[in-house]
């Protein structure tokens, strides 16, 4: 359907090319073969002799009018020229507005689709996290209690130490696809952003390696929003730790913040209301990352780590903290040059909800 | 030491957390269900009551709702093992909202319950 749009209106301008340029060609054959004609006759001896003999024809008046008559002509052919000139760049721009819009529609479109395919998944892990922190309770439970008593023998409570280790870590990883399918559960409270986010960058600070140089552009302080220190802080964590597995270890990692009011687009696209909003923006020269994986990447234990030490939760438990502050996240860019990652929290009371 | 109302439809849940209680000498009265809850209030005159915030019938949110307008000295513990429904968040906020003292997301770690419940008791005492 696009494609056939876009190919119609291609022959479309290609079209008038050539009708201009056969038109030209077609004038200047004319041209040549009415001079070569007038030349051949000696047309300008056969007017004087006419005049000459029929003085009562007055041709003397009707050459005079020719000249007037041709200008006048290229006067008007010139307006009309640049009223098409006119009608076609309204046209052109019409056009890019009508692809812009398309455009739009289908990256709001997908966004949807995505956030919906998210929501789903949020759901299930959900559901799946309450079956299991049950089922977790007795496994924890009785094996500390058990653990307490000294009477046990040495196998079996070597057995016991694993099975609560196991349990533990199940309860960790439950916990973190929780946190995908609706924040954290922690309270959210007015806090100065600006002054949060540095906090938040200098506790994450042991991630980066010396090769790794951070860059922050912090501007927007004293404003506030509605969120949590501890999921802010999580937040940074993961996506700087993403960050620096991207760039092998060195590279440039800039975070950048500023607060704007969002533009229609960014409304339709992040599905926001209208309103103020703080704009963070991650900024590694990292490899980068191919469309599939962008298409993929909030997705709960999507991971391309080879090791085992990444279970693919970081980026969903980002996803599901920056939706409970009713805000969004979304890829802004990725190249072979770097990635960046745009998150949009709405600034306290700026935001009608 | 108190006395508890353990509210809890899991078998196996209510089982280690009565066992934990009852270990750290605090005796127990067990429910199912918010209905058995209610109806076990008048007998088992708790200090504290620990309920899921899911459970069947009655569940826990709709429990602390009753229970706060009928004993509202009485001291809540709500747990909740993340959301079916309502998301965790959600029920959270919601159970804090309504009146319980403590929240907890399940599994509850022995101590930190046990210590909460001390808690409890000394503010009630
Ligand atoms: N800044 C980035 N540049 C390039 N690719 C990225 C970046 N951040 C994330 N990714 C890709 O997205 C995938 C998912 O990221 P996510 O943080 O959810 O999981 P993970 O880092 O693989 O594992 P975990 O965070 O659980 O340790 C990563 O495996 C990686 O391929
Ligand atoms: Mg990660």
């Amino acid at each position: 359907m696009v494609a056939e749009t876009t190919s119609s209106e291609t022959g479309w301008s290609e079209r008038l090319t050539t009708v201009r340029a056969r038109d030209l060609m077609v004038g200047a054959a004319a041209f040549l073969a009415l001079l070569g004609l007038f030349i051949s006759l000696d047309f300008v001896e056969l007017l004087f002799e006419a005049s000459r003999e029929h003085e009562e024809w007055e041709l003397d008046e009707i050459l005079a009018s020719v000249p007037a008559l041709i200008l006048v002509m290229a006067w008007y052919a010139f307006r009309r020229w640049r009223e098409a000139r006119q009608l076609n760049i309204e046209l052109e721009k019409a056009r890019h507005g009508l692809e812009a819009a398309h455009e739009q529609r289908l990256a709001a479109e997908t966004q949807l689709r995505d956030a919906q395919r998210l929501e789903a998944l949020g759901r299930l892990a959900g559901g799946l996290a309450h079956e299991l922190n049950n089922m977790l309770q007795p496994a924890i439970t009785l094996s500390e209690l058990t653990l307490k008593k000294d009477t046990l023998a040495p196998d079996v409570r070597a057995n016991l130490e694993r099975i609560l280790a196991a349990s533990e870590h199940g309860r960790d990883i439950v916990g973190k696809a929780l946190a995908f399918a609706g924040g954290t559960g922690l309270h959210n409270e007015e806090i100065e952003f600006a002054a949060c986010l540095k906090e938040a960058v200098e506790l994450a600070r042991t991630v980066l390696p010396p090769t790794v140089r951070l860059q922050l552009e912090i501007a927007a302080h004293g404003e506030t929003a509605m969120i949590n220190r501890t999921e802010l802080s999580q937040v940074i964590t993961n996506l700087m730790t993403n960050a620096v597995g991207a760039m092998d270890n060195e590279g440039v990692l800039t975070i950048s913040l500023n607060v704007d009011d969002i533009s229609a687009q960014e409304q339709t696209v992040h599905r926001l209301p209208a309103g103020r909003y703080f704009k963070l923006l991650v900024m590694d020269t990292g490899r980068g990352m191919s469309e599939d994986v962008r298409r993929r990447l909030f997705d709960p234990f999507f991971t391309t780590a080879q090791s085992g030490e990444h279970v693919g939760l970081g980026l969903s438990i980002v996803h599901g903290i920056i939706n409970a502050w009713r805000g969004a996240i979304s890829v802004a860019s990725s190249s072979a040059e770097g990635t960046c990652l745009k998150i949009l929290i709405p600034v306290a009371g700026g935001v009608k909800q | 030491m108190a006395r508890i109302l353990l509210v809890e439809d899991n078998e196996t849940v209510r089982f280690a957390l009565t066992m934990l209680l009852r270990e750290s000498g605090h005796s127990v009265t067990e429910a199912p269900d918010g209905n058995a809850a209610i109806a076990a209030m008048s007998e088992a005159q708790p200090d504290v009551v620990v309920t899921d915030v899911f459970m069947p019938a009655l569940d826990g949110i709709e429990l602390i709702c009753v229970l706060r307008e009928s004993h509202p000295e009485l001291k809540i513990v709500a747990m909740s093992g993340g959301g079916s429904f309502l998301n965790s968040a959600a029920a959270v906020g919601l159970a804090e909202k309504l009146g319980a003292d403590v929240v907890m997301q399940k599994p509850v770690d022995n101590d930190t319950l046990l210590a909460r419940i001390e808690e409890l008791i000394r503010e009630a005492a």
